[in-house]
């Protein structure tokens, strides 16, 4: 063995990383997120103060927003001098190199003050109304501006305003477009479930793989790995996102042969399968979308937002391997990297599972994006437009994320059964 | 050479990590003075793809330990010089959890 001296002393000692508390705010499909605070902040000198500030140091105060060229504009009632929103505003403009001429004054009709309190009740009876879609305290027109999306919206709305006492100047009703949720991969509450969606058992995620009816049993099926110990069934409960976001089971686990030692081809000492798919029995048959894939926006460019589906025509064959060469480009969708295509670069692959003493036997492998939480997944060639033929099911992939491995649909049907997938 | 890679929460709540695999995994990276890896824990190795929701609470730690041959990863001893070691937590996130990087100089 090579002598090396080392120069840089007590590089034993711990690589630290502090972790502080604050939790990626990923809504609902995250426990113990967090819901962060907002705060005007600007990249150059001090902060805007925020509304609630102008309303203590600047008497007359209606309203502040900075106007289409940037420059700092201010709702005054009349009389009310310039000087304390200058000074309120100071850090912010010496951080600009602006004077105090910079700030424009508009008149103000009404308060602050008396504008969120209008806001407030005309929410409760105004967003009771439907077709309404927004009330806002509008600090650009000094108005409480409520939006609708009919004209029959906006009579109801006019008559809840007035029945508070609202003067009928202080409100500006407009037409809008109602507010989506967007959906994701991760938050959609996904009825009937496609596949491609996150799915929760106790302490993880994963993803639905495909819905599949097994006899008469309607189904989903996913990665051995994603039920509470590969191979081998435990009644696995499933929730679809996440059970703290829709507390009602979704599925159970029935199907996952156990892993075999000694047998034909697994290395000795291993334990092995050819397939690393399991299968979950529907609670309400009705939630199963036989055929459909969530699909996103684009392959490869990160989105998670849901805008459609594909439409499972085929299966790949049935042979253990399965029939697409090396070359071939397909396809996955998962919870966590999205729709994401490559080509495949190996087939019937025996690989080794990182960590355990786990052999999957002649696995595909492909180059193409994955990441903690696809497991489950997809893997599909699209034939034409949103028609796809279904591949197999992700269950694993590299440590940089570029290449995933699956178990080709001949191998998940070679244990599972008989799988009707459209 | 012995390497301890430590993730600690410092603040003063539990957070909930999502974390690739069924168990917490790290990778170690050896960088050389021009950027590249020269050697990786996991380099070539298949990982399962499930997310694990690993609760952590206040002032606890998850540690890794590995130990580098101070070969690369095609089992070459590398020349001396200075290398980058970091430790990288996998998690949900591609780039995962990694530590400042640590200065190594090897010489002869």
């Amino acid at each position: 063995m090579r002598h090396s001296r080392l120069l840089v002393s007590g590089f034993a000692a711990a690589a630290a990383l502090g972790l502080a508390g604050c939790q990626d705010d990923s809504g609902p499909t995250s426990p113990d997120a967090g819901v962060p605070s907002a705060r005007v902040q600007s990249s150059q000198g001090a902060d805007l103060p925020s509304a609630d500030e102008f309303d203590r140091k600047v008497p007359g105060f209606g309203g502040f927003f900075l106007d289409r060229a940037g420059a700092p504009t201010i709702y005054l009632s009349r009389g009310s001098s310039r000087g304390p929103a200058e000074q309120a505003l100071a850090g912010y403009l010496s951080g600009r190199g602006l004077s105090t001429a910079a700030v424009r004054v508009l008149e103000a009709r009404y308060g602050w003050k008396q504008l969120q309190r209008w806001q407030e009740a005309a929410t409760v009876e105004a967003l009771a109304v439907p077709g309404a879609v927004f009330v806002d305290n509008d600090e650009t027109s000094n108005r409480v501006r409520i939006g609708v999306q009919n004209l029959s919206a906006m009579g109801q709305v006019r008559a809840a305003v007035a029945r508070l006492g609202i003067p009928d100047d202080a409100v500006i009703l407009d037409r809008a477009e109602p507010i989506l949720q967007v959906a994701t991969l991760q938050n959609v509450v996904d009825r009937p479930v496609r596949a491609g969606v996150q799915i929760n058992f106790p302490g993880y995620l994963c993803s639905v793989g495909f819905n599949a009816t097994s006899g008469t049993q309607k189904s989903f099926i996913t990665a051995s790995h994603c039920t509470s110990t590969q191979g081998g069934v435990e009644s696995t409960p499933y929730w679809q996102p996440l059970q703290s976001v829709n507390g009602t089971q979704i599925a159970t686990e029935v199907a996952d042969p156990v892993y075999v030692r000694n047998g034909p081809g697994c290395p000795r000492g291993r334990k092995c399968r050819y397939s690393d798919a399991s299968r979950a029995a529907y609670i309400n048959g009705a939630n199963q979308a036989l055929g459909l894939i969530a699909q996103t926006s684009g392959a490869n460019n990160g989105s998670l937002t849901i805008t459609g589906s594909f439409s499972i025509k085929a299966d790949d064959c049935g042979t253990r391997g399965g029939c697409l060469p090396v070359g071939t480009t397909v396809n996955k969708v998962g919870r966590t990297t999205g729709w994401t295509s490559g080509s495949i670069t190996n087939t019937c692959v025996n690989t080794g599972v990182s960590g355990s003493n786990i052999v999957q036997l002649c696995q595909t492998f492909v180059s193409a994006g994955v990441g903690g939480g696809d497991s489950g997944s997809d893997v599909f060639q699209i034939t034409s437009g949103s028609n796809v033929k279904l591949a197999g099911v992700l269950w694993g992939g590299n440590s940089g994320g570029t290449q995933f491995v699956f178990s080709p649909f001949g191998n998940v049907t070679a244990e599972l059964g008989t799988l009707i997938t459209h | 050479m012995p390497l301890v890679f430590t993730v600690t929460n410092t603040s003063g709540a539990p957070v909930t990590l999502e974390l690739l695999g069924r168990t917490p995994t790290a990778d170690f990276r050896v960088s050389d003075s021009a950027g590249r890896t020269i050697w990786s824990r996991l380099r070539g190795q298949t990982l399962l793809g499930v997310l694990r929701l690993f609760p952590l609470d206040a002032g606890k730690s998850l540690s890794f330990r590995q130990t580098w041959h101070q070969h690369t990863d095609t089992e070459s001893p590398v020349p001396p010089g200075e290398y980058l070691i970091r430790g990288v937590l996998l998690t949900g996130d591609r780039a995962g959890l990694a530590s400042p990087p640590v200065r190594l100089r090897i010489g002869r």
